[in-house]
């Protein structure tokens, strides 16, 4: 029967050790990570015959666009229920994000991206206590940039890549900043412009980018994360001109 | 300091970029290009460096405009090398390799800087020995001073020079990926000119 070998890098809880374990998999013509570790779940036995306790890990849609089962396959991150075994070199190694916690195993707490958005008001607020009627209409091409924007999936390959991120750096990442685009990009969220540029000019704003520009060579969604900094740092440039002279 | 730093993070950024082109930058062409006449001998070398000798309020613009700017930049600089946690080696994209280069250019220009400083302008005012063609002559007879230049020369080009994209960036004046792709190539250009009149300057003192 023929088999594949993956390297799993396991850790049982937040504060524990990492170790690795090896695994043998049955091959399956077109199988995807997912389905070896699926497999392994089904009988957690390691590649020299122990037994273990089964791999922990996180997946929601099995088609990129939920961001959930993201982790880092051979040293690269990504999503694994893409990333298909027979275009893998192997042994396929197999790895947590290493910018998040720990949870277990290939277990991330991706937290740290949903608060990001709330920390530059990625919403439109609408809310009120009458019918504000319908908002203004928006141009065509504002619709499509919009539109590729408005794909991400929160899964943290942009500031998992980032080398500008990390425990010593308060950055928020590329993700945030390009919700902050989207948001100011439309015509109701317009109206909010100023504040979510405020919010991503102070501490860990959009100045601690240091224009590696990795966050967009591996964006699973190929968001323009570059082009959306880029347009940024001219609104805010703007932003803080205007402070000034208008101050 | 690092309170002060957090809230003023936008402002410091922006002055440091602003400072690493005008007037760091635009000195440092300034600086390379004057070196050159030393191809066209000692004495037009001389005559030069005395002019620059003899301008009035020298002093101040040297610490108004070189001192003082390019230790803001260094130092903060250095600051902000804290959160930079390199993975160029696993990610092998030419932007990221920039990336790290820029900030390991910055670090030996800051070394090179530092040592150029000290021996042609603050211990031969010590000493008050003369600054001329003989000066640099002589100490670049050492191989290893010489060598040291060349590195020296290099890494401050590229740091200036790949800045100077980094820069249209920071400030978003390229924006797309296409603009963003012809600064660089416009910036490359740039740095290979500098770089020929930087090393062929100090070429015209062996
Ligand atoms: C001749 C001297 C120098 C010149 C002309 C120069 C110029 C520049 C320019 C134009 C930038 C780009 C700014 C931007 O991205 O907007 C830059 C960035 C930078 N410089 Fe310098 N620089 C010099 C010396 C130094 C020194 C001595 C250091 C000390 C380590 C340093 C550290 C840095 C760092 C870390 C950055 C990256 C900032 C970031 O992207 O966050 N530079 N420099
Ligand atoms: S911008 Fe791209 S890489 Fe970053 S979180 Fe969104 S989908 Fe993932």
């Amino acid at each position: 029967m023929k088999t594949v070998h993956f390297k799993i890098k396991r850790q049982l809880d937040k504060n524990s050790r990492p170790f690795w374990e090896d695994f043998e998999v049955p091959y399956r013509p077109g199988m995807n990570v997912i389905i070896a570790l699926l497999d392994i779940a089904k009988n957690p036995v390691t590649k020299s015959g122990k037994k273990t306790t089964s791999i922990a890990w996180d997946c929601n849609c099995l088609e990129e666009v939920c961001g959930a089962c993201t982790m880092v396959i051979n040293g690269k991150v990504r999503q694994s229920c893409s990333a298909l075994v027979d275009q893998l070199e192997k042994p396929i190694r197999l790895e947590p994000m290493s910018k998040f916690p720990v949870v277990r195993d290939l277990k991330v707490d991706r937290q740290f991206m949903f608060d990001a958005l709330k920390r530059v008001k990625a919403w439109i607020p609408i809310d009120g206590t009458y019918d504000l009627g319908p908002g203004p209409k928006m141009s065509d091409q504002d619709q499509q940039t919009g539109y590729k924007l408005s794909q991400c999936m929160t899964c943290g390959c942009c500031v998992e890549v980032c080398p500008q991120f990390n425990d010593r750096s308060e950055f928020i990442g590329a993700a945030a900043l390009s919700q902050v685009r989207l948001f100011n990009l439309h015509p109701t969220g317009k109206m909010q412009k100023e504040e979510r540029l405020a919010a991503i000019m102070g501490e860990g704003g959009i100045e601690d980018c240091g224009n590696s520009q990795n966050c967009v060579k591996v964006c699973p969604k190929e968001i323009p994360l570059t082009t959306s900094i880029a347009d940024l740092n001219r609104d805010t440039t703007l932003f803080a001109l205007k402070k000034i002279f208008q101050g | 300091m690092r309170e002060w730093l957090k809230k003023n993070n936008f402002l410091v950024r922006k002055i440091h970029s602003l400072l690493g082109i005008f007037p760091v930058g635009v000195f440092l062409t300034e600086h390379l290009i004057t070196n050159s006449f030393a191809t066209f001998g000692p004495e037009v070398y001389n005559e030069k460096i005395e002019w620059i000798q003899s301008m009035p309020y020298l002093f101040a613009l040297e610490v108004g405009f070189i001192f003082v700017p390019l230790l803001f930049h260094a130092l903060f600089g250095f600051v902000f090398l804290w959160a930079w946690k390199d993975n160029s080696s696993r990610y092998r994209y030419a932007r990221n390799w920039l990336y790290t280069l820029q900030r390991v250019t910055g670090i030996i220009a800051f070394v090179f800087i530092g040592y150029h400083v000290w021996e042609f302008r603050i211990e031969t005012a010590l000493n008050g020995k003369p600054v001329d063609f003989e000066l640099v002559a002589n100490e670049m007879v050492n191989i290893r001073a010489f060598l040291f230049y060349i590195v020296g020369i290099s890494a401050t080009v590229f740091h200036f020079t790949n800045g100077i994209w980094s820069f249209l960036v920071h400030w978003g004046i390229t924006v797309g990926p296409k603009s963003q792709r012809i600064a660089g190539y416009v910036c490359a250009g740039l740095g290979v000119a500098l770089l020929y009149i930087g090393l062929d300057a100090l070429w015209a003192f062996r």
